[in-house]
């Protein structure tokens, strides 16, 4: 997402033009609609936004929406872009036609789908005019061969259910596509969830991890281990090395020091793995949250007690233990800036809108009221390596009450103030929410949790300086002086509250969080 | 509070001494009718004004012209409807035969009236609005000028705005250029309900409107705030296309707040509360707004030439509510939509 201090969108007419300071000089820019023209003198023009002097002061102008008439435009090549993206295939055949659309829509235009009973195929973008501005080829697979055909430069952009492993970066580096970790390159554009599904007719409605793991490693290998009717269990699972298997096996199997046993029957995917299960009493798999349909979601009780449910809320907020991130990459080297708009568009207000109306869950802004944040005051007594003392609890509660709280949550490194990739993008988000939206009699609350590793004095300080942290990013990040209205308050927990069990890595990096809380200002009586 | 509002509509203009006000003996004998037509009063003023055209004066001719027009500004009263197409013509026209009639614009007696009266015709033909509101300009006419430069950069022709002179009293200097200047100027573009209520400047509803109009070429829209969306959704007459969890009182609010410094709004608000008489109509201000298809219209109600009539006191007069009242009772039957202010209803009966 593009930081919200710079108030140009960078997009370009698709040519090859290089920046440069013309001489003053007249140039009437046309809308593609028809509904506008600014005219003015030319003083500069990138090839991605003109800068006009005219009765109000130099003016920016979206050149992508605009057509340049008179002896000042500069020369520019119109020719549409081309590019492709490349990567998982359901994610490609569900999102493209939202984003496409709607991207075309961001410019004015419209946008044509040459689709297949294998997918879609091509997106060509037009602008009002009928002028194409951009044709997109979709190479609909794997992110595996997204990968490689980002390395061969025959993709500019690869969508993909985990991050790029440290083999494929090595290799997208090593071939010149640049650095896949950094933010130019790498978005979270979206979540979904690896959920543990049964059929319907299967009355296991909540499995402990432990046990889970034990499942999926071949060492319970029958329904009654798990207290229910003696029948053996058959797993259903797409190939192991697929982004959902190694989803599970990052946070269930591997810390237990467990494999997925050797002989599983795969099935095509995770729709496969829903229906296959939907129809088989005695089956378990692993699906995804977007996927599943037919089949029913069994909950996992964590080691420590607690137990979240898959719900776009908890997914959401990534308290949901197994969340999949879906990641955007983009080859360094494709510069062309129509390219690099769509890119940028990916994770804006308008793309996560259309991603939440897909079965994926976006990154878009939700509200969940205290009387829903039950788990919280459970999960505060339930696990015996928390310390808390009912005057914590208290406190907690008394700041939290009647507050609602935001689906942003903002995740840190181990012992540390830094913002995970995705944090970083939230901060332009949240930002963007509070200075469009009704915040007036409304006081916003930061506040800081940590894992319960180490003392519980020094975890109380850790969570206040990530509050403050997070507040003081908001203010950098925010345009200057759009905030002031807006009363922010920083505050910390500690370890108080968490909302996963700290006995494993993925639990301890979720609890290490910044939740955003409303609350309206009650004003007394005069 | 209400002559505060001059300033709302001419915002930024250069005191010209012969602005300032009405002046003259011609003026003066016209007054009490003038005075009289601005109360609501039709057939005993207009007869009057009749008279005095006839007899030479030419600011009696000046403002028969333009109420002749039948347009807002000069707007269409009961009374007007109500004669004949000749007995209306003999009232606000010069009479060249029995059943010929000229728009008193067209044959002024004055000589050095004549540019005024070229101006005031001339702009409605709008071939050339830049020049008709240089022309306005230089008539004194400000309010005039800068109606047509609002409208023109409203037609989609910022272009042509851009062609105003720098300066040019009253126009390169009109309110709205100046808010859309400074908000342009700078860094910080969010605009929500707050920022618009702080911001001191009279014509900052002419000026939002102005820079939502080009908002989407320059990327701005990322900038405003839902609610200053929804307001201008309403300033657009579309109050139908507004969210379900719009709030509605809390748009009338800010109109009202708005209203204090923007005098076409102004003449809303008093109409309503007119109606109101204390009870609130939620809907009133916007449906009204709706039924006129936005402030555009509203902002067409002005005086018919400050060379007669001062904009200030026209904003404060009871015609100017007629006027309104006018233009409501006339767009109601194209309406398509259910009427849920009883206000409006009563207007448009």
């Amino acid at each position: 997402m593009l930081g919200l201090k710079n108030v140009l969108v960078v997009i370009a007419l698709a040519a090859t033009v290089t920046a440069t300071h013309v001489n003053a000089q007249q140039v009437l820019l046309k809308s593609d609609d028809g509904s506008m023209a600014i005219s003015g003198d030319l003083a500069e023009f990138d090839g991605q936004t003109y800068k006009v002097t005219t009765i109000l002061g130099v003016i920016e102008i979206d050149a992508l929406q605009v057509t340049c008439e008179g002896p000042g435009c500069p020369a520019v090549e119109q020719e549409s872009a081309g590019m492709t993206v490349a990567g998982d295939k359901d994610i490609l055949d569900e999102l493209m036609p939202l984003f496409t659309d709607r991207f075309a829509e961001t410019l004015g235009g419209s946008s044509v789908m040459n689709a297949s009973s294998d997918g879609i195929s091509e997106v060509m973008i037009e602008n009002d005019a009928g002028k194409s501005l951009l044709d997109i080829k979709i190479q609909a697979e794997t992110a595996n061969a997204g990968f490689e055909s980002l390395s061969q430069g025959n993709s500019q952009i690869v969508f993909s259910r985990r991050a790029v492993g440290d083999d494929q970066y090595a290799r997208l580096q090593s071939s010149g596509r640049g650095d896949m970790r950094s933010d130019e390159q790498e978005k979270v554009i979206g979540l979904d969830g690896v959920v543990v599904v049964t059929s319907k007719r299967n009355r296991l409605r909540v499995i402990g991890e432990d046990a889970l793991a034990r499942v999926f490693a071949g060492e319970i290998t029958d329904w009654s281990e798990l207290g229910l009717p003696q029948a053996p269990i058959k797993i259903y699972l797409q190939d192991t090395d697929r982004a959902t298997a190694s989803l599970f096996r990052d946070v269930v199997l591997t810390p237990r020091g467990k494999r997925f046993l050797s002989n599983i029957q795969t099935v095509s995917g995770d729709r496969a793995v829903d229906e296959a299960v939907a129809q088989d009493p005695t089956g378990i798999g692993l699906s995804t949250f977007s996927k599943t349909n037919a089949a029913k979601v069994v909950d996992i009780r964590g080691v420590c007690g607690l137990q979240v449910s898959p719900t776009r809320y908890t997914i959401k907020t990534e308290e949901y233990p197994l969340t999949q991130r879906i990641f955007a990459y983009k080859d360094a080297k494709a510069d062309s800036p129509i390219v690099s708009r769509f890119f940028e568009f990916l994770d804006s207000d308008a793309a996560q809108d259309e991603m939440d109306l897909s079965s994926l869950v976006g990154l878009g802004v939700s509200y969940q009221n205290n009387n829903e944040q039950g788990l919280r005051y459970l999960s505060a007594i339930l696990p015996s390596d928390v310390e808390v003392s009912f005057n914590q609890l208290r406190g907690m509660s008394e700041r939290m009450l009647a507050a609602d709280r935001m689906s942003v949550t903002f995740r840190f490194e181990f012992a540390s103030s830094q913002l995970d990739a995705r944090a970083r993008e939230d901060i332009d988000r949240l930002v963007q929410v509070l200075i469009t939206g009704d915040f007036e009699n409304k006081e916003v609350l930061l506040v800081g949790f940590t894992d319960a590793i180490g003392e519980a004095y020094k975890n109380q300080s850790l969570s206040e300086r990530r509050a403050d942290f997070v507040r003081n990013a908001l203010i950098e990040a925010a345009p200057a002086g759009s905030l002031d209205q807006i009363k922010v308050e920083a505050l910390g927990f500690g370890e108080i509250s968490p909302v996963a069990c700290n006995q494993s890595d993925n639990g301890r990096a979720i609890n290490r969080r910044v939740e955003v809380w409303v609350r309206d200002v009650v004003s007394a009586a005069k | 509070m209400l002559k505060t509002l001059l300033t709302g509509a001419v915002c930024g203009v250069v005191a010209l001494t012969s602005l300032a006000a009405p002046a003259g003996a011609q003026q003066a004998a016209i007054q009490p009718h003038v005075d009289a037509w601005l109360a609501g009063g039709d057939e005993e003023p207009l007869t009057a004004l009749a008279d005095a055209a006839a007899g030479g004066n030419s600011a009696a001719q000046v403002l028969l012209g333009q109420i002749d027009r039948d347009t807002v500004p000069g707007g269409s009263s009961d009374y007007l409807l109500s004669l004949s197409d000749n007995e209306r013509d003999h009232l606000l026209r010069k009479g060249i035969s029995e059943n010929r009639t000229i728009s008193w614009l067209l044959a002024m007696d004055d000589p050095s009236k004549q540019a005024l009266s070229k101006a005031l015709f001339g702009y409605r033909i709008a071939l050339e609005p830049i020049q008709d509101s240089l022309a306005l300009q230089q008539s004194n006419e400000i309010l005039a000028a800068q109606y047509v430069a609002w409208t023109t950069l409203d037609n989609g022709r910022f272009d042509l705005v851009n062609t105003i002179p720098p300066n040019t009293p009253g126009l390169s200097d009109a309110g709205f250029l100046t808010w859309m200047r400074d908000y342009v100027s700078q860094p910080n573009k969010v605009m929500n309900t707050r920022r618009l209520l702080d911001d001191t400047n009279p014509a900052k509803v002419k000026g939002l409107l102005a820079i939502n109009r080009m908002a989407r070429m320059m990327n701005l829209d990322q900038f405003m705030s839902d609610e200053i969306k929804d307001l201008v959704t309403v300033l657009h007459g579309r109050r139908y296309a507004l969210s379900e969890d719009a709030d509605p009182i809390s748009i009338r609010n800010t109109l009202i707040e708005l209203a204090k410094y923007d005098a076409p709004l102004s003449i809303l608000t008093r109409l309503c509360a007119s109606c109101e008489q204390g009870e609130i109509d939620p809907d009133c201000i916007s449906q009204s707004l709706d039924v006129i298809r936005g402030y555009r219209t509203l902002l067409s109600i002005r005086t018919p030439t400050e060379a007669v009539i001062p904009a200030d006191d026209y904003f404060a007069s009871d015609r100017a509510m007629i006027t309104l009242r006018q233009a409501i009772r006339s767009n109601v039957g194209y309406y398509p939509r259910k009427i849920e202010s009883t206000c409006v209803a009563s207007f448009a009966q």
